[in-house]
């Protein structure tokens, strides 16, 4: 009976043993199969994605450049089409005729009959930026072999195709591809190789084995005929460079594209994991006692680990969101000593973060930098990345002085170490807030608002550059407008536009633009509001950012030297009054100053002991914020030093001093004291907000 | 600024109009001056009263230490909201009684 048993149990071991061989083989040929096709699938897709950024690019500034859809000579489009390197552009009007073109034949041909028809549904979808098309024969010259990408005009006259020609890939094909391939992997070990469609010398290589270049098929263990023999698409077993290898290649641009994996890479399924079994399965048969209590206990631990997944993932989330949140700055108003502009901005992050971000900073004295972005990808890795551009835009933008080179050289910093392939729309703008010239760069961002000071509103198009982090050297070209005094400046995300209600109806452009004209001083703030309740509480799949800018120009000025005695008090009053009543000020507004000028003037009358006082009164012509400075020639006298009365005290405790300067700092909303040479100089500021003051 | 007394038994009301501050504060010492004799109950009119500085506030409460040594009180009668404001701000609406 114990016999029995004993060889029961070995046939049971045997079979379990080879049952794990079966499954570890079968998963090694699927691990193959998946890395390989997902390797050809990549690569393929990044050539595609990158001829299409190419295009875009290209399209894009050739329609802000011409605006509106219109006839051009065949001499003038094929010039276009040689400067930028290109080999056909059409340009078709909405109903589908091609009126300009650099292929004569074309002209005035209609698309409705050809696949370019599809390009059409951009002027029924203007949120759509491109439609793309993969390589095919040309619908007039079929020996014509290209891809062909369109964008539509802002104003919707018509659509830019663009055509590339194989030929031309074939051609720069080095170039294009080693840029492609720089950041795919294949497994651990694994490479990608390019021969020519005819030929047998090895033109491109992955990064580490470009060694390989200039070397021949034949020498590494492949040849011409052996490949001309395989199938595209298709796996299969050689020993390339002495080792045991599985590979697959592809076509594209008259090239063979071959992803390549050494044996070793699978090594784990045909060797470690059915030894790790045979020994593992031993031990469990041998305490094969203890073994249902054990899978007792793993299946505790396995709901266990799945709960402890979730709450990682959620933890993840909440980590992105925080990162995102505190790395902006949130303290508004950011610049209350700065009348000449004020800068507000909001985000609102989505559950699952995306990347959005907005910053502003001074650069030096009288310019202002402000940003918008938004990173590809969401989640942990898009705040991470968000984080990096947000630091090395900062640090290029106050290192480098000339604006355009500082973003190309934040650009050449975001594409180095860019491994996950990630990139960011932007647009950036540095601001001189004492004349109102706005420059700006824009990298593939939507164009922002300009809401004028008679409410009319504009769309800042401009000169659209490449998204940043995509490509090394890319240039970047500075657009300059001016801002007058009362203009105010709107940046966003599409996430505004994208934001959907129950209905999955999207809030989209003319929402915005109709609440961008009729919202009051808090822009965003009100936008923000009017987009949660178009909402209706849907929740959203991206950030929501906004930035807004009113520039208000230098502020209202006057200024006036008194003799530093009792009887010109009310003199000083009266002439603070009277430029406050010019700006505007609310009467209960300069009833403080006038409380705040009697205690400061009767001070420094008192312990200064200057000779003369000189006021200047400042008024923000935009926000409602005034600011008054005393400036004496006294020995130094600091009021902020003295130790404020306790006005808790009773009546007869009471002390008479040193209520007067407590009385200032309560009134006044910022009380700032500084010795400037052998001057005291006192400043304070006054902002009027209804609520606080009503 | 503009002070006019008003004595009813031992009753005083004093009417203060315009502003309070240190260019007019002496006026307002002066009418104080010999001002508590046989008063039990002082009471301040600021209806017409602009705003209030700490000059203003120091005679108040000089007042209001006297009357309180003659077992008096003072009353601060309809102070607009600034003037209320800067009772607020300095604690003496803790001292003073305010209708």
């Amino acid at each position: 009976m114990k016999f029995y048993k004993f060889i029961c149990v070995i046939i049971l071991y045997i079979i379990c043993v080879s049952l794990v061989w079966l499954v570890s083989v079968n998963s090694a040929a699927h691990k193959v199969e998946f890395l390989l096709s997902s390797a050809t699938q990549d690569l393929q897709e990044g050539m595609d994605t990158m001829l299409d950024s190419i295009m875009h690019y290209l399209g894009d500034s050739i329609c802000a450049l011409q605006e509106t859809a219109k006839s051009h000579t065949v001499e003038d489009m094929s010039y276009l089409a040689e400067m930028i390197q290109i080999d056909e552009i059409n340009i078709i009007t909405p109903d589908g005729t091609i009126i300009a073109s650099n292929v004569p034949v074309c002209l005035g041909e209609s698309i409705l009959d050809s696949p370019a028809k599809e390009f059409l549904e951009l002027l029924d979808n203007p949120g759509r930026i491109f439609i793309s098309q993969p390589f095919r024969h040309g619908i007039s010259n079929p020996q014509d072999y290209r891809k062909y990408l369109a964008v539509a005009y802002d104003d919707l006259s018509g659509i830019l195709q663009l055509g590339y020609d194989e030929n031309r890939l074939a051609d720069n094909f080095d170039e294009r591809f080693l840029h492609v391939i720089k950041h795919l992997r294949i497994g651990e070990n694994g490479y990608y190789l390019g021969v020519h469609e005819a030929g047998d010398k090895i033109v491109v290589a992955s990064k580490d084995q470009r060694y390989l270049t200039q070397q021949r098929l034949k020498d590494i263990g492949l040849s011409r005929k052996i490949l001309d023999r395989c199938q595209p698409s298709k796996t299969y077993t050689r020993y390339i460079r002495d080792q045991e290898c599985y590979f697959r290649y592809f076509r594209y641009a008259k090239h063979d594209l071959i992803a390549i994996v050494p044996a070793t890479e699978i090594r784990e399924f045909t060797h470690t994991i059915p030894i790790v079994a045979a020994v593992v399965l031993l031990i469990v048969f041998l305490v094969a006692g203890g073994i249902i209590t054990r899978l007792i206990t793993t299946g505790q631990h396995l709901n266990a680990m799945r709960a402890s997944e979730d709450a990682l993932r959620s933890k993840d989330l909440s980590i992105a969101k925080t990162i995102q949140l505190s790395s902006l700055p949130d303290t508004f108003p950011a610049y209350p000593d700065i009348f000449e502009f004020n800068v507000f901005a909001l985000m609102d992050p989505a559950r699952e973060v995306g990347g959005d971000f907005y910053d502003f900073f001074r650069l030096g004295t009288g310019k202002l930098f402000v940003l918008i972005a938004d990173v590809s990808g969401k989640g942990i890795s898009a705040a991470m990345f968000m984080m990096k551009a947000k630091a090395v835009i900062q640090a290029c933008l106050t290192t480098i002085s000339d604006f355009a080179d500082a973003m190309m050289q934040a650009n050449e910093r975001l594409c180095e170490y860019n491994d996950a392939e990630m990139f960011i729309t932007a647009w950036a703008a540095v601001l001189d807030y004492t004349n109102g010239e706005l420059n700006y760069i824009n990298a593939g961002h939507n164009p922002p608002y300009l809401k004028l000071r008679d409410g009319t509103l504009q769309r800042i198009k401009g000169l659209r550059g490449l998204v940043l982090a995509a490509l090394p050297k890319t240039k970047y070209r500075v657009s300059t407008i001016k801002l007058n005094p009362g203009d105010t400046l709107f940046l966003y995300t599409d996430g505004v536009t994208d934001a959907v209600n129950n209905d999955q109806e999207f809030y989209g452009i003319k929402r915005l633009e109709e609440k961008i004209c009729t919202a009051g001083q808090e822009l965003c703030t009100e936008i923000f509001h009017d987009v949660e309740k178009f909402a209706e509480g849907a929740e959203q799949s991206d950030d929501i950012t906004m930035l807004g800018l009113d520039y208000f120009g230098p502020p209202r000025t006057t200024e006036k030297t008194f003799p530093a005695v009792q009887e010109h008090i009310t003199d000083i009053t009266k002439f603070i009054e009277t430029f406050l009543n010019k700006t505007e000020c609310p009467a209960k507004l300069i009833a403080k100053f006038n409380i705040a000028t009697d205690e400061i003037v009767s001070n420094i009358i008192k312990f200064s002991e200057s000779s003369v006082i000189t006021v200047k009164v400042e008024a923000c012509s935009g926000l409602k914020v005034w600011r008054l400075t005393f400036k004496d020639k006294g020995q130094p006298w600091n009021p902020l030093l003295h130790a404020d009365p306790d006005t808790t005290l009773a009546v007869k405790e009471r002390p008479i001093g040193g209520l007067g300067i407590l009385m200032v700092k309560k009134l006044m909303d910022d009380l700032h004291y500084s010795r400037s040479g052998n001057q005291n100089v006192l400043q304070m500021r006054k902002a009027w907000t209804p609520e606080k003051n009503s | 600024m503009n002070i006019t007394k008003t004595k009813h038994n031992d009753k005083l009301t004093i009417t203060v109009s315009g502003r309070l501050d240190t260019s007019t504060a002496p006026q307002l010492e002066t009418a104080l001056t010999n001002a508590f004799d046989g008063i039990k109950e002082m009471v301040f009119d600021f209806q017409d009263l602009e705003y209030i500085s700490s000059a203003g506030l120091r005679l108040l409460l000089s007042a209001n230490k006297k009357m309180l040594d003659a077992g008096g009180t003072v009353i601060i009668s309809k102070p607009n909201q600034i003037v209320r404001e800067v009772f607020e701000m300095t604690g003496f609406s803790d001292i003073f009684t305010i209708d």
